[in-house]
């Protein structure tokens, strides 16, 4: 039977969340406020988790797609769970387009961008036929390793003389208005909202009751993250150069030169990257083929992941023509029309019909 | 027509995201039929 350690759960947590804002920058539209705008956003974002583990716990060890058909009955219950996995498998299929623009941007403009994501994306395939243990386990392995680059990056920035504090001032000098339409919704929902999705792995963790604390602490840990990266990012670029770049933590990186002989460390950025984002994309594809089995009643999980890829995939790579309207359609409609109604509305709406079945339950016992 | 339709994804979003929300709807509701038809084969 599977079975998630705490440790294994923040890790896998914390690398998601990561995903592919490490590398196109966190709240860049705020400028130098950015790293305000990430602290507010954590506080917010650990809001909205302890939100899904007050309804996990509500509905103790059913899975997300579990929970609508146990509330509201198969008629009603069974779209809204479908709905959950057209949204992990559309959300599957942008982290491919993301690695598809990425890869060809910095990495290989010449390599045909299908067979650098076939291969990224039979290496996911593996991991989908190895369990989702095996992939919680190799989080836990990384993080720390991950963890160690970071302060590496940290360390070489500074020694390397690129970086202004006064870049930094007047702190929140163009008002509070332009932080505030940075942290609702985007940056709220970009990392921490999608959190929902681990409401399909919680029911697998070994100790529940701990499983809420250690998600919403693991918000705080990848805010704190992520506020650094932002820091270290407009130290060094400025606040014109974030504004506009796509890949700011790339550019950053290229500035690292350590007495002329420790330079061009944006591999090391990319690793970050494909870090992440394999495992953002292995769990929303694990997400995905726990809610076809449930939804479809598959007895083996194996015969479905094969063509759930390959519809991911040819999905991804048609999706959208340049990265400038793939990101305009992500950070400008996707939030309003999918996220938001999906990852607050129904959850907020949720709350107190879970409640008053719990509260039912209890009575009945 | 052709440019808004095709990349299907973004430049539909963009245009009519509206659209793109009810087609999630719509695929949701295609896949319940699965499952009423499974649950009544049980």
């Amino acid at each position: 039977m599977t079975k998630i350690s705490l440790y294994q759960l923040f890790c896998g947590i914390l690398f998601f969340q990561q995903g592919t804002t490490i590398i196109f920058g966190f709240s860049s539209g705020a400028g130098r406020d950015a790293w305000i705008c990430t602290l507010l956003s954590t506080a917010f974002g650990a809001c909205l988790v302890y939100l899904f583990t007050v309804l996990m716990r509500l509905q103790d060890g059913l899975m997300l797609t579990e929970w609508f058909p146990a509330l509201f009955g198969r008629y009603v219950g069974v779209p809204i769970a479908w709905l959950y996995f057209v949204l992990f498998f559309y959300d599957a299929s942008r982290i491919i387009a993301d690695l598809k623009f990425t890869i060809n941007m910095i990495m290989l403009p010449d390599t045909p961008e299908w067979a650098v994501l076939a291969m990224f994306m039979l290496v996911a395939v593996y991991m989908l036929f190895n369990g989702i243990e095996v992939l919680f386990r190799i989080a836990g392995i990384l993080v720390p390793i991950v963890t160690a680059l970071y302060a590496l990056q940290i360390i070489l920035l500074l020694s390397s003389g690129t970086m202004h504090a006064d870049f930094l001032l007047p702190v929140a000098g163009e008002g509070w208005a332009r932080i505030w339409r940075n942290v609702w919704p985007l940056s709220v929902m970009q990392s921490f909202g999608e959190t929902l999705l681990f409401a399909m792995f919680w029911p697998l963790v070994v100790n529940r009751r701990k499983a809420a604390k250690v998600s919403v602490s693991v918000v705080f840990c990848s805010g704190l993250f992520l506020t650094v990266l932002n820091l270290l990012i407009i130290t060094t670029l400025g606040e014109g150069v974030y504004k506009r770049s796509i890949y700011p933590t790339i550019s950053m990186l290229r500035l690292i030169s350590v007495g002329d002989f420790i330079e061009n460390l944006d591999a090391l950025g990319l690793m970050f990257f494909i870090v992440t984002t394999f495992f953002k994309l292995s769990f929303y594809m694990f997400g995905c083929v726990f809610a076809f089995r449930q939804l479809a009643f598959v007895k083996n999980d194996r015969r479905i992941i094969v063509p759930l890829a390959a519809v991911s995939y040819c999905v991804g790579i048609t999706m959208s023509n340049d990265i400038v309207e793939h990101i305009q359609s992500g950070f400008e409609e996707l939030q309003y029309y999918v996220w938001i109604p999906l990852m607050i509305g129904i959850p907020v709406l949720l709350l107190p019909f879970a409640w008053k079945k719990s509260k039912k339950l209890k009575e009945g016992t | 027509m052709k440019d808004v339709l095709w990349p299907w994804g973004a430049q539909m979003f963009v245009h009519y995201p509206w659209v793109v929300s009810m087609a999630f709807g719509a695929a949701a509701l295609l896949l319940s039929c699965l499952t009423w038809i499974r649950w009544n084969k049980k």
